[in-house]
């Protein structure tokens, strides 16, 4: 029998089918040799399209489908991250989040692998994602799959606390005409146009165009916060089957923020309102192809130039040329080899100022990767070992090698047991090891931080079990529990005091302070979701997380991470087709205080009405946080840029032929 | 059997009595189709019987969710089975069969048309197909799949589904 991938997106794309997704896993029964008695007599399993996709997957693995997105009336991919347990989402201001799974949350949260359509897109110089410049027609998203903790993805360091891999739908499911718009108090116009059709024997293209502007925040004290955000973007993806994809993005996105002036002059950090201007050009291609004997050859190369222009701090233009190469080899016994390798360059200039400013400025970065794995079939049907590892070689922290190890046991056809142990690494970035930044000025001292060349990874060792049951036809229950153990964690020392003469500045004495690594972690926590298919037309889904972390740092005064997270999460969602053309759907979710953060527990509630006017025209009236007029979930209230999210209610219309 | 740690969360399920056959939606229709391909019978100047392929279409996306890609390379009557994405209603010209997702219901009554008299078998599970003029409907009916065969389609574009198929399925008429 030939082997296929369950799911559509072939090769190294899905992060998801090339590790758990192999087919001898799914065929518990060959249904292609039942009888037509047997197949007519069967008990239908109804699980949705996710559970499917993930009910072997050994690890702790959450699927937010296309159809989620849509139901949920969310606009942003942030929001679209909340209807995953376990992960942590605060908005920070109107055009910020930081964004984390099991914990360690910050604006510059560094823990995760974020993909689009096999794109990287965390920004290199801090090892995070800029959020607010990684933004796509939500109607394209086919599904985002998240993967908590390490080792769940072939690819990259950084992939300590999870994998986040967004993929966009294929061409051949985009056709036709799109237009959707929306208005509303907080959302002050978005429009998106997309063109589908088709070329050739099996080619498939879309177009897309899309623009949005949003309103600011509140500040805690009232009044608006100095946070408008505003973008364009567009693109395009071709199909040639399930062979080949060439696809770009074109994009530009101004985002509001405040900002402290530094100076040797009184009032040595006036704030200043400055307009943060990303742009960036991206193409990539992919090519695949299936042999008949269940092989597989993936290439695929993208390059990416994209700047970030930060006035009051530094410009960041960098340009990325990747390609990666993935090899699935047939089944040979008992074994499912895969096997990869990657090529990165990075060229990078950060142009700064008197206050921030990275040594050496211009840059040329090379990443080499590779990685292999073995699914071992220890019985067949029940038990699985799957040994893999990752190898890099980067230039701040040379070689890295990160295993694990899988043990995965599926007692029978709708129940999975699995456990791992994995080692990540998240490597060392220009932040630590080049970047000279002011925090503090006065007429005769700087404080700022300085490059630490000695800079180490972070490590993990992570543990995990999980265990996943369709307990009926209708319903089902997925559970991960972990123990994490982090050691070189992130830490700031101040150095001995310099006095500096350049003949520039003011004589002074400068204050440096550099990155360490003089903490180590340890974290337990589980997450646990339910879904619920009550009938065709309703459809009920919960989770809960709980997460506890203690850190142990050589200075105890920066174990503030400790309680900068959100304890207890939890999370229902409720999809119901209340009559043929109309729809309710609602999402409710509970994040627990940080008490660190000086930030109150939050139930965010939204509401999504819709409405099928006709076969092309529909009508959503969405209203978001509709629990509260406004509230905080990141930043103290002090803190600059912090702002309170508020209740939003927005009108969508969308025409489709 | 249940892993010691797990086993404190959560009940440990018990399967004391044999239980029916249960197999995922997709699964089943997937099986079914396979089936369909080995119990009907195309005219001898159709193409599946000139080329010597059976040549499934899909029109629209994929029904089976990835589970119907496996039958590809698989025989039923000796002809290879080859499965493809069909894009225009012309296109299922060539077809031996052609499988129509629900999101190509607007283009139902188009693609019955063109197919009138032409050896294709229709399938799908769009509500009421076999009385709308499709040949064979895949319906979830409680936690169970039924058939659906308008024979008068059937036996008006020149094909024929054999006994044990037609015994289990129900007949319908347009």
């Amino acid at each position: 029998m030939q082997k296929r991938l369950l799911l559509r997106h072939p090769g190294f794309l899905s992060a998801l089918s090339m590790l758990f997704l192999s087919p001898s896993t799914l065929a518990n029964v060959d249904y292609f040799d039942l009888t037509l008695e047997q197949l007519l007599s069967a008990e239908v399993l109804s699980v949705s399209k996710k559970s499917e996709s993930v009910v072997d997957a050994p690890a702790a693995v959450h699927i937010v489908t296309g159809e989620d997105i849509q139901r949920s009336g969310i606009t942003n991919i942030p929001d679209a991250l909340r209807m995953v347990p376990g992960m942590q989402v605060a908005q920070v201001d109107s055009n910020s989040w930081a964004i984390s799974i099991r914990g360690f949350n910050s604006v510059f949260a560094n823990k995760l692998l974020v993909l689009i359509d096999g794109r990287t897109v965390y920004n290199p110089v801090f090892g995070g994602v800029f959020w607010e410049a990684n933004d796509l027609m939500l109607e394209d998203i086919e599904r985002i799959e998240v993967i908590r903790g390490p080792g769940g993805t072939l690819w990259g360091a950084n992939a300590v606390n999870g994998v986040i891999n967004i993929l966009t739908k294929h061409t051949r499911d985009t056709q036709g005409s799109l237009a959707s718009g929306l208005y509303g108090n907080e959302e002050q116009g978005t429009l998106n146009v997309r063109q589908g059709g088709t070329f050739s024997d099996s080619g498939s293209y879309r177009v897309y165009a899309k623009g949005f502007q949003r309103d600011s925040s509140q500040k805690p004290t009232g009044g608006d916060t100095y946070d408008k955000w505003d973008g364009f973007r567009t693109g395009f993806r071709a199909d040639w089957g399930d062979q080949f994809t060439l696809q770009g993005d074109a994009y530009r996105t101004n985002a509001q923020q405040l900002r402290p002036h530094f100076s040797f002059v009184a009032p040595f950090a006036p704030i200043k309102e400055q307009t943060i201007v990303y742009e960036g050009v991206n193409i990539l291609g992919r090519w695949t192809d299936k042999r008949d004997d269940g092989s597989q050859l993936s290439i695929q190369s993208y390059i990416d130039w994209a700047q970030r222009d930060e006035p009051i701090n530094f410009i960041d233009n960098r340009t990325i040329y990747d390609v990666e190469t993935q090899y699935n080899f047939a089944l040979l016994g008992a074994h499912e080899i895969i096997a990869g390798a990657g090529l990165r360059f990075l060229t990078d200039d950060q142009e700064g100022d008197n206050n921030t400013s990275f040594s050496p400025q211009k840059r040329r970065h090379n990443i080499y990767s590779a990685f292999v794995q073995d699914k071992i079939t220890l019985a067949p049907d029940t038990w699985f070992l799957t040994l893999g590892s990752k190898f890099e070689h980067n230039e701040f922290s040379g070689y890295e090698a990160q295993p694990n190890a899988r043990l995965q046991w599926q007692p029978s056809q709708t129940q999975t047991f699995w456990s791992s142990i994995s080692r990540a690494v998240r490597t060392p970035t220009p932040i630590e090891e080049d970047l000279t930044s002011t925090l503090v000025k006065t007429n005769n001292i700087r404080i700022a931080f300085v490059p630490n060349d000695e800079f180490k990874s972070e490590k993990l060792i992570a543990y995990e079990l999980g265990y996943r049951n369709q307990l009926t036809s209708s319903l089902s229950l997925d559970l991960a529990i972990f123990y994490n153990d982090y050691d070189y964690l992130q830490t700031t020392s101040v150095q001995p005091f310099v006095p500096v003469s350049n003949g520039i500045d003011p004589p002074h004495f400068l204050v440096p302070i550099k990155f360490t690594n003089n903490m180590t972690g340890k974290s337990d926590g589980f997450e646990t979701a339910l879904n619920w298919s009550v009938n065709p037309d309703l459809k009920i889904a919960a989770n809960y997380s709980y997460l506890h972390i203690t850190l142990d740092a050589l200075d105890p005064t920066q174990e503030g991470g400790e309680s900068l997270y959100p304890r207890h999460q939890a999370g229902t969602k409720i999809f119901w087709n209340i009559a043929d053309d109309w729809t309710l759907d609602t999402s409710v979710t509970y994040v627990d205080k940080l008490p660190a953060g000086n930030i109150d527990s939050y139930i965010r509630m939204d509401i999504n009405l819709g409405w099928q006017i006709s076969n092309h025209l529909r009508f959503n009236l969405v209203g978001q946080n509709l629990t509260e007029s406004q509230h905080r979930e990141m930043g103290g209230a002090a803190t600059l840029n912090a702002g309170e999210v508020e209740r939003s209610i927005f009108g969508k219309l969308t025409w489709q032929f | 059997m249940c892993l010691g740690a797990v086993l404190l969360l959560l009940q440990c399920p018990i399967h004391a009595e044999e239980k029916s056959l249960q197999l995922y939606e997709q699964k089943i229709k997937a099986g079914l189709v396979y089936n369909l391909l080995k119990y009907t019978a195309w005219p001898k100047e159709s193409p599946s019987q000139t080329n010597g392929i059976l040549q499934v279409c899909l029109f629209g996306e994929d029904p089976f969710d990835g589970y119907l890609s496996p039958l590809e390379g698989r025989t039923a009557q000796q002809a290879p089975i080859s499965i493809t994405h069909i894009k225009s209603v012309e296109e299922s010209q060539g077809c031996s069969a052609v499988i129509i997702h629900r999101n190509k219901e607007k283009n139902l009554p188009e693609l019955l048309q063109f197919l009138e008299n032409k050896n294709v078998l229709t399938i799908s599970d769009i509500a009421r197909f076999a009385q709308r003029g499709g040949m064979v409907e895949m319906t979830r009916e409680d936690e169970k799949i039924s058939l659906y065969i308008n024979k008068n389609v059937v036996d008006h574009a020149g094909l024929s589904i054999q006994g044990p198929m037609l015994k289990l399925a129900k007949i319908v008429a347009s």
